[in-house]
């Protein structure tokens, strides 16, 4: 099956509206409505939805021996689902990947992990001999064009949002994690936040367009993603083959990118913001819950019974004992 | 056949058993018991009659049968649905046409009215055409055709008054399945309320697919984003949607 059959029509109606109007109403460099939504139960499960694209990003994590060379270096691994799910034409996959999944999770890797964003060094718990090992699943639920700028606002979004275990060293050198219940869990440490911006180049490489959805997709002849930051830093940059674009076009494309990541940054944090002020409102399991206390045990028999009882047994009368026996011995007899 | 009267117009999902076949020795209910009509979503599983796709029960009182009314993206061909196609390819004396389903249908080259093989459409891959599903079948090709059919009026395809053929100019949006039903149903106010913000042509496929054109480009920009946007309103909505979009028109 193929991707997107785009008709002869479809093309030059796409083609000839561009230079007024996009075809869903948006202007060149426009995004597609972007909504953040979390997992309420766990922390650092997040799914975004840019337009109709949709995207769910679960962080997990792990302890693992360091690799040689890297004795103080945590591992940050990126896996992107692209199943029939998120479109049709997506076949089940029989070797593990594809093409086009590796890409996505190549580009956040090096965003991510390769711009020292998100800090590995401070994975380490016992140097050369255990890691944290993160590890970030981008499930595609819905491809409805640029699934790139989606999977990596769900990648970072999760990795701000997750809070992996605490973990103490006793004097002994024995590591200890501690539960949820027990400690609170701590945030990674996150240097700064590199936003994807996807553009697609449609014709000879001239014209320029930002976030494509699926029918724009078809169209491009060539694409490119820029990885910038708010500080306008450029964290990482991809343009894996496709029309050849003159290089003030590319600086053009950079400085549009670190706008737009000004932007998609504030949406992030606030949402995570909001997020954090839901759960203590909700006084949801992300914090740590005192020990519950011990449950009081019901005596079997009340204080005043027992004292009525040794009155009866300490009287000085022994008639009254004897017959106390008695009461005792006609108490056993009726039993039997 | 004894079916429960309190799921319709309930949602089910497939599994949910709808009625079971009642087994009567009785000779006086024999004469009473009369036929139960099932229609599409539902099948008899043995003894049950059991939903076999997630939707509403509903019961037709016109056909007088029980059926699912359900809504999908994936297009499975039906005969007798009106689809738009994209031509895809000439294969020998047919076109290759792609209509949304898993496999291609085939569209005969003298399928039009008033085509012979010396007198016949120019289609090139990337036509659009409108066409009438005569072949569905789950372990075949299926087959379309631009002829006419017996209810529509027969013109050859040279005037470009017939029915079915070649669509020209305009755009192609996607909807689900239960969109265009709602569309092609004569109650349904939607091109109505849109005909009275501008003039437009649209040809609405049962494969999920609707074509628009109009003499100004805008106008089918805006008339594809208020179908798309009216899938998932109301009534209301949809009338302060409308307004809004071609407010700026």
């Amino acid at each position: 099956m193929d991707k997107c059959v785009l008709s002869t029509n479809e093309r030059a109606f796409i083609h000839d509206t561009l230079e007024q109007i996009r075809i869903d109403g948006r202007q060149q460099y426009d995004y597609r409505s972007v909504n953040i939504s979390f997992q309420q139960e766990k922390l650092g499960q997040v799914q975004v939805s840019l337009g109709k694209t949709k995207v769910i990003a679960v962080v997990s994590c792990d302890v693992a021996a360091p690799l040689g060379d890297r004795g103080t270096e945590g591992y940050l691994l990126f896996n992107t689902e692209l199943s029939p799910m998120a479109g049709q034409h997506y076949a089940k996959q029989r070797n593990a990947q594809s093409e086009a999944s590796i890409e996505i999770s190549r580009v956040i890797e090096r965003a991510l992990r390769g711009s020292g964003a998100i800090d590995t060094e401070a994975l380490c718990i016992v140097s050369g001999e255990k890691v944290w090992s993160i590890r970030v699943d981008l499930h595609v639920i819905d491809d409805h064009g640029n699934v790139m700028d989606c999977a990596h606002l769900a990648a970072i979004t999760a990795l701000l949002h997750y809070k992996r275990p605490e973990v103490t060293i006793g004097e002994d050198g024995k590591v200890t994690i501690h539960e949820t219940q027990d400690r609170d869990p701590v945030p990674l440490s996150v240097h700064h936040i590199p936003i994807c911006v996807s553009f697609g180049f449609l014709g000879d490489g001239t014209k320029c367009l930002i976030d494509p959805s699926l029918k724009e997709e078809e169209m491009l002849t060539g694409s490119m993603t820029v990885a910038a930051n708010t500080h306008g830093q450029i964290c990482a940059v991809q343009k894996g083959g496709g029309v050849p674009v003159h290089s003030s076009q590319i600086l053009t494309c950079t400085k549009i990118a670190a706008l737009k990541a000004k932007d998609l940054t504030d949406l992030i944090e606030t949402s995570i913001r909001n997020d954090e002020k839901q759960r203590k409102f909700n006084k949801l399991p992300a914090y740590a819950r005192p020990k519950e206390a011990p449950v009081k045990v019901k005596p079997v028999i009340t204080k005043q019974e027992l004292i009525d009882l040794n009155e009866m047994v300490d009287s000085d009368d022994e008639e009254e004992g004897e017959k106390d026996v008695v009461y005792l011995q006609e108490l056993f007899d009726q039993d039997v | 056949m004894d079916i429960d009267k309190s799921l319709i117009n309930t949602s089910l999902l497939p599994g949910d058993i709808v009625g079971t076949v009642v087994q009567s020795t009785s000779t006086e209910n024999e004469g009473k018991q009369q036929p139960v009509r099932i229609g599409p979503g539902l099948t008899l599983l043995d003894d049950t009659l059991v939903a076999v796709k997630a939707g509403k029960l509903r019961y037709d009182t016109l056909t007088k049968r029980y059926f699912l009314e359900n809504n999908q993206k994936r297009y499975i061909c039906a005969v007798g649905d009106m689809v738009v196609g994209t031509i895809k390819e000439t294969v020998g004396e047919s076109f290759r046409v792609d209509i949304g389903t898993a496999h291609s249908a085939l569209l005969d080259v003298t399928g039009f009215d008033g085509a012979s093989r010396r007198n016949r459409p120019d289609l090139f891959p990337g036509d659009l055409i409108y066409a009438r599903v005569t072949v569905a079948n789950k372990d075949l090709e299926p087959e379309i055709t631009c002829l006419s059919s017996q209810g529509t009026a027969r013109r050859d395809w040279i005037t470009g008054q017939s029915v079915f053929g070649p669509l020209k100019h305009g755009f192609v949006i996607n909807c689900s399945l239960g969109m265009s039903r709602r569309l092609l149903d004569p109650n349904c106010e939607l091109f109505k309320q849109i005909g009275d913000k501008c003039s437009f042509e649209a040809a609405v496929g049962m494969n999920g697919r609707v074509w628009i054109t109009s003499e100004d480009s805008r106008d089918i920009v805006l008339i594809s984003n208020a179908l798309e946007y009216s899938q998932h309103l109301d009534d209301q909505g949809i009338e302060k949607m409308l307004n809004t979009l071609f407010k700026s028109r």
